[in-house]
């Protein structure tokens, strides 16, 4: 045990205050779900009445559909894209201030704003989406007033939200990559493209692995997006109704924290079995 | 940290918090909620008040607090829609007819008082604002189409004149918006006293049917609330009314500026309503409940709820405030309409209804169905089935009978 | 060339929504919430700066946001490279437990804990305190996770070993052999932990009570209301607050570049 003290030294001050602010949360969140509790009054223990509750949910059913629609939507654009502009960006020499600043922006863009620009944009009837399909020809989309209209609409948000977050973190990735490599490559007669495929992505693929986790318990959480865009409600068909959403408006709404705990570990099952699966995925073929 | 304080912690029990020192008397109200100029006075007129505003989440920062058991404000603003959900917890808030409400309730209107009372006769919110409804349309479009909003006393007169107006203009700006007035004129609603879900009753199909009726016709325009839709139709005319609170004329200024005239208000078909409207209570931490209820009785009176008004567009509780001069301006974004006064009209003749706590969770499934008939396509009749059945499932599960 | 313009397009469809606030900013909210709404930016600017500094004390509750984002960035580059790069190069009883266990904690979503959290400041009597936003934040399984990644990839094994066998200890190690080597990675951990505390809305919220304390976002918040909400001066308000999170990101990302050079000490 003594050899690993300066180990568990480096990690306990982390623990230690994980014991106290992250570890207590995860307990009362388990130990919520199996009682019914209006957020004041008395918690009353109900075994596992509300976890048949949730089984026999549609609403709940359906936010999970949702939320794994969304998901998929979005994720493989942000980290795909993310990719290319982190690529690009780090061969190219001129404006890089300006194009990592450009790119930043958005992860920091107030989301009142965003909620004003995204609902004017795609608005159905006066949208500038719409202008612009109009003006080519194309009728009117339901972007926010239809199932497949509001999952493209969050989808696209987040799209937009995070790609250059996501493609800063890839540039840091690249860092790592020693620059002969990349010549050495070029010089072989590789394509740029070639080099990306071949050469960057599996010496990134820790960063990737990250990136993709990441983006799969962000993503399973989606909450803001959904919330500015289609209201607490999840709009029409509840078409934007994400598991956190109703999560949120089943404690913080209607004072049934009780449920609300109960869908937490719901999603909470859900994220895991997603992340192991991804975590599969990435690492397959990677030398043990 | 000790078994026995862990597992304090877990069940919340009440040992060991709420130990902090409390100073002054704490005040949470969201932006816009009270007359900023009010605040100011009161705060000099009653030393140690101290006021803190919240934009949005308000009620989360409320709840998580309350649940905390810790940082619970003295007063607090409690909003018309959430205050029956406080009922089962009245014990929380200090009951203020024991302080004296009681010699203040003539003042007031009588169903806004009766909603800050439980079905045990604990009275936890003193009433701030409320929200009379009336009928907002647009003179100009019903003029070209030979329709006067004067005639209308029924919502089938109101949707006649829908009818006549096709295809130049959608009358209605969606089916919720039918359904919540028509239900907010009933004196029944989801839950009765008994803790009886009575949602699948005569007076709630009604409601609905008024609110399929709408789509049938096909007189509106499938406009959700809240979308940036609703300020261009309302601006160019393509949606001629909108049933609405008084509060709505402030959103329609904003939203359509440039329509600024063409406006007018008429009582609402089928009866008056009240939609919004909000309560100031006294927490049960509040150290000294006969000071705070003074603050609010002061905060409250007919004097500041003028002001209210003029600041903010909180529509008067006090129906003393009603006569005030200052109040019965005519409006030239109304064509030099006095609205006040139809609204005023309103305001004293809302019905009384029993709010329950579960109202606005059983109302939720009411319009998401109604949503997905307007927006989706979905049959009304399965419609009608399928919220039945989810409201169902929730009284049971929330131990309704 | 293609590339460039591949790279202006992006630009384009990033900047947009920013440029809106910035129309926003600088007119009359009539001229915003009208149909069709004002396009191009217009000369109200100063009118709605001088409408946030009478409504919120702007530069109070940026110094507290200050304090908070600083503490909470210190904290997390301390703790967390160092956790993260013991669990990246070392093998030691009981750490993939202890990785699992914290990778557990992201999986809970932030709404559902802000109650237990809250009731564990009470308990502390951090309730009110820049303390309830700085230490909690180092809690940033994110940040550790990253830090895993991109040390596994990056520090390699030979060179540990090297610096082992020249009579490195455990933290000369991480200092002399880690941490040169992750400054990229750091400097990426440092601006998204300042930029989260930063525009974290709802937790501050809730645990500060005191009018005079309120960070940033929280102020902000208080021009957003119900009705009649001013956007002009919202805006303002927003870009304003904006601006201090892109020097932070300028400085921070400096470290992103140049760096080539000192790859080949690495191989």
């Amino acid at each position: 045990m003594r050899k690993y003290l300066p180990q568990y030294l480096a990690i306990a001050p982390f623990f230690l205050l994980f014991g106290v602010f992250g570890l207590f949360p995860m307990v009362f969140l388990g130990y919520l779900a199996f009682h019914t509790w209006d957020g004041i009054g008395e918690m009353r223990f109900v075994g596992l009445d509300q976890f048949k509750f949730l089984v026999t949910d549609d609403i709940f059913w359906l936010s999970l559909v949702n939320t794994l629609e969304i998901w998929v939507m979005s994720t493989v654009p942000t980290l795909f894209l993310g990719l290319v502009i982190a690529y690009v960006l780090h061969s190219s020499v001129r404006f890089t201030t300006f194009y990592r600043i450009a790119y930043f922006v958005p992860s920091v863009t107030s989301l009142v704003a965003v909620a004003i620009v995204f609902g004017s944009i795609f608005s159905s009837h006066f949208g500038l989406l719409n202008a612009v399909v109009e003006w080519l020809g194309g009728g009117a989309l339901p972007w926010l007033t239809s199932e497949w209209g509001i999952k493209v609409s969050i989808s696209v948000l987040i799209v937009w939200q995070w790609t250059g977050y996501n493609a800063i973190i890839y540039l840091a990735g690249l860092q790592a990559i020693p620059s002969e490599v990349l010549d050495a490559a070029t010089v072989d007669g590789a394509s740029r493209w070639q080099a990306l495929w071949r050469i960057v992505v599996p010496m990134m693929k820790p960063v990737i692995l990250f990136t993709a986790i990441a983006s799969t318990i962000g993503g399973l959480q989606t909450f803001t997006e959904a919330q500015i865009l289609v209201g607490e409600e999840g709009g029409p068909g509840q078409s934007g109704l994400t598991m956190v959403l109703y999560l949120y408006q089943q404690a913080f709404k209607h004072n049934d924290f009780g449920y609300g705990a109960t869908i937490g570990v719901g999603l909470f099952l859900v994220v895991l079995l997603f992340s192991l699966i991804n975590w599969r995925l990435v690492q397959r073929g990677e030398r043990p | 940290m000790r078994r026995r304080t862990f597992l304090a912690l877990l069940g919340l029990a009440a040992a060991g918090c709420a130990t902090e020192t409390r100073e002054g008397m704490t005040l949470w109200m969201w932006s816009g909620g009270l007359s900023e100029k009010s605040l100011e006075e009161a705060t000099a007129k009653f030393p140690g008040l101290r006021p803190l505003q919240a934009g949005s989440q308000f009620k989360t920062k409320l709840m998580t607090n309350l649940a905390g058991r810790s940082h619970v404000p003295d007063i607090t603003g409690l909003k018309g829609e959430d205050i029956s959900a406080f009922f089962p917890n009245a014990d929380q808030f200090a009951d203020l007819r024991s302080l004296g409400a009681d010699a203040f309730k003539p003042q007031y209107l009588g169903w806004k008082w009766q909603q800050g009372i439980t079905a045990e006769g604990r009275m936890i919110g003193f009433p701030i604002d409320t929200g009379p409804t009336g009928l907002y349309y647009r003179h100009d479009v019903f003029d070209r189409h030979g329709v006067t909003a004067a005639s209308f006393r029924t919502w089938e007169d109101y949707f006649d004149a829908g009818v006549a107006m096709k295809p130049g203009a959608s009358m209605v700006l969606n089916l919720r918006m039918v359904y919540v007035i028509a239900m907010a004129q009933s004196k029944r609603q989801l839950v009765d006293e008994n803790k009886q879900y009575i949602g699948d009753d005569d007076h709630v199909r009604r409601a609905w049917d008024l609110a399929i009726k709408a789509h049938r016709l096909g007189i509106t325009a499938g406009i959700q609330d809240g979308s940036p839709d609703v300020n261009a139709a309302l601006t160019t005319g393509q949606v001629a009314s909108l049933i609405g609170a008084s509060w709505a004329a402030a959103d329609l200024k904003s939203g359509a500026p440039d329509s600024k005239g063409l406006w007018r208000v008429a009582p609402t078909p089928g009866g008056a309503a009240n939609s919004g409207g909000s309560f100031l209570g006294i927490t049960k931490y509040c150290r000294e409940p006969e000071k705070a209820f003074e603050i609010v009785t002061w905060l409250l009176s007919p004097e500041q709820q003028v002001r209210g008004f003029l600041d903010l567009g909180l529509f008067p509780s006090a129906p003393d405030a009603f006569a005030s001069p200052d109040l019965r301006q005519p409006d030239e974004f109304f064509g030099g309409q006095t609205i006040f006064d139809t609204f005023a009209e309103s305001a004293k003749q809302v019905p009384v209804a029993y709010m329950s706590p579960w109202e606005p969770r059983l109302s939720q499934l009411f319009y998401d169905e109604l949503t997905n008939v307007e927006s989706v396509g979905k049959p009304p009749e399965e419609a009608w089935r399928d919220v039945q059945h989810k409201a169902r499932r929730i009284a049971d599960h929330v131990g309704l009978t | 060339m293609k590339r460039h313009v591949v790279l202006v397009l992006g630009v384009l469809v990033s900047l947009f929504p920013f440029y809106w606030m910035v129309v926003m900013a600088t007119n009359a909210t009539e001229n915003i919430l009208k149909f069709p709404p004002a396009l191009t930016p217009g000369g109200e600017l100063l009118v709605n700066v001088g409408k946030v500094f009478e409504e919120i004390d702007f530069f109070g509750s940026m110094l507290n946001t200050v304090l908070a984002a600083v503490g909470a960035t210190v904290l997390v580059l301390a703790f967390d490279s160092l956790a993260a790069f013991t669990f990246a190069k070392f093998r030691f009883p009981g750490r993939n437990a202890l990785f699992v266990l914290l990778l557990g904690t992201m999986m809970i979503p932030p709404q559902l804990s802000a109650i237990p959290q809250f009731v564990v400041m009470a308990q502390f009597g951090w309730v009110g305190s820049l303390k309830a936003l700085i230490v909690p934040a180092v809690i940033n399984a994110f940040g550790i996770f990253w830090m895993r990644q991109y040390i596994s990839g990056a520090v390699h094994d030979e060179l540990l070993e090297a610096s082992r066998l020249d009579g490195c200890g455990f933290f000369r190690q991480f200092w002399h052999v880690g941490l040169p080597v992750v400054r990229p990675a750091l400097a990426f951990l440092g601006i998204f932990t300042f930029i989260s505390v930063w525009n974290d809305y709802l937790w501050p919220l809730v645990v500060l009570v005191d009018p005079d304390q309120v960070t940033l976002q929280v102020a902000l918040g208080q021009l957003n209301r119900t009705h009649d909400t001013d956007y002009g001066m919202l805006m303002a308000g927003t870009v304003l607050a904006v601006i201090p999170l892109l020097i932070v990101f300028l400085i921070g990302a400096r470290n992103f570049i140049a760096d080539l050079a000192k790859g080949a000490v690495r191989g």
